[in-house]
């Protein structure tokens, strides 16, 4: 049978923000969706500390049960799971959400309640991946993401609650406390 | 830049091997050139993309989004402070979903090179940008187009950046007079192929 070679990535350059992006996008769950409403917010830095506008960051998450959208028939359907949005002059993002329930793993495991997260940024020749946690779940022991990458890298996917209702998650690309990243 | 802090390679969950489902969109989201005030300057081409996974499946479903400058090498975008005309009836972006064969088109023109700020006479060659998401989260790529032949891509530290020439080959687009509009616009095709499902981590 062929066997197909994937397309080479490219940068996302300077100019995207006009091609993918509207006003809607960062909103992922709505009003009427069950469950714990917050906001997602962090900032994305550099190697040198450095803030960083324009990067496109991506976020793909379970509704409040655990459940994704298009894939479990049960599903919230006011939660789309999807949202993206852009860093700001302040190198700022916000997503607008509820928190996302524990979900299955691998074997008989549960996964600790999780926003997958995928960035593009100029300068970055891919995509790359990562995962944010919240500090207070009791899965985290047996998540085995967090179990893979041991404890010290596990660290840097856990956000902080800066508010009852506001998880704050910052995304350090490169230097000390980097942000550890999946390879997709 | 690679980002050197890789930790673990992701898993296969139920996180992974779903995403986000995208509405199609509407037919006018496909056409870059028809302004209000007529059809964009520049030389009219066809775009169709189609969507394979490595097995060459066509991926129905697949979401694509294009962005590009316009003729004279002009991004609509406030970043964009280069003295190059705005074209007003070229809109810069494209959008949809393919079709069951994996299958979309776009109208567009073919866009101009334009000078990278700061770079010493860099010109980046006539692209055109490109995002596909296929049905999972990890199957979302973001690349650049470029066209065969033009003399910039030899010299573009973006496009060189490929070192390995086959797969900067696989980003040049093929003319095909079946894609284009007789007498009116020129074709041409590009094969997307997404990471599948049992894919292995790409080297960096």
């Amino acid at each position: 049978m062929t066997r197909l070679t994937p397309t080479a990535a490219q940068t996302v350059g300077p100019f995207y923000s006009y091609g993918l992006l509207t006003k809607e996008d960062c909103v992922v769950a709505g009003p009427t969706a069950l469950g714990r409403h917050i906001k997602l917010v962090g900032k994305l830095i550099n190697r040198d500390g450095n803030l960083c506008r324009d990067a496109l960051i991506e976020i793909w998450q379970a509704d409040a049960a655990g459940l994704y959208n298009g894939r479990d028939a049960d599903a919230d359907p006011a939660v789309k799971g999807f949202g993206r949005t852009l860093t700001d002059e302040n190198g700022s993002f916000e997503f607008q959400t509820v928190l996302p329930g524990a979900c299955p793993g691998s074997g008989n495991s549960w996964q600790a309640p999780h926003f997958a997260v995928g960035l593009f940024a100029g300068g970055l020749t891919r995509r790359v991946v990562t995962r944010i946690y919240t500090p207070d779940s009791p899965e985290l022991e047996e998540d085995e993401v967090l179990t893979q990458l041991g404890k010290e890298a596990a660290k840097t996917l856990i956000g902080r609650w800066v508010s009852e209702n506001t998880l704050e998650f910052d995304i350090r690309l490169a230097g000390e406390g980097a942000t550890a990243f999946l390879q997709d | 830049m690679a980002p050197d802090n890789v930790h673990a390679i992701a898993p296969r969950t139920a996180t992974e091997l779903s995403g986000p489902i995208f509405a199609r969109s509407a037919d006018e989201d496909r056409n870059l050139v028809s302004g209000k005030g007529g059809q964009a300057i520049g030389s009219l081409m066809r775009l169709k993309v189609r969507v394979l996974d490595e097995d060459a499946r066509p991926q129905p479903g697949s979401f694509i989004e294009i962005w590009q400058a316009n003729a004279a090498g002009k991004y609509q975008h406030p970043q964009d402070q280069r003295d190059a005309p705005i074209d007003p009836n070229f809109r810069s972006w494209g959008r949809g979903v393919v079709d069951a064969n994996g299958e979309i088109d776009f109208i567009t023109i073919r866009p101009g090179a334009y000078p990278v700020p700061n770079s010493g006479g860099w010109w980046r060659p006539p692209h055109i940008h490109l995002s596909a998401y296929g049905s999972t989260f990890l199957s979302h790529i973001i690349t650049q187009l470029y066209f065969p032949g033009d003399p910039l891509n030899e010299i573009d530290g973006i496009f060189q950046g490929i070192p390995d020439p086959v797969a900067r080959e696989r980003l040049v687009l093929k003319p095909d007079a079946d894609s284009g509009i007789p007498e009116a616009a020129l074709g041409f095709r590009f094969d997307l192929v997404l990471r599948g499902r049992s894919q292995t981590p790409l080297e960096n």
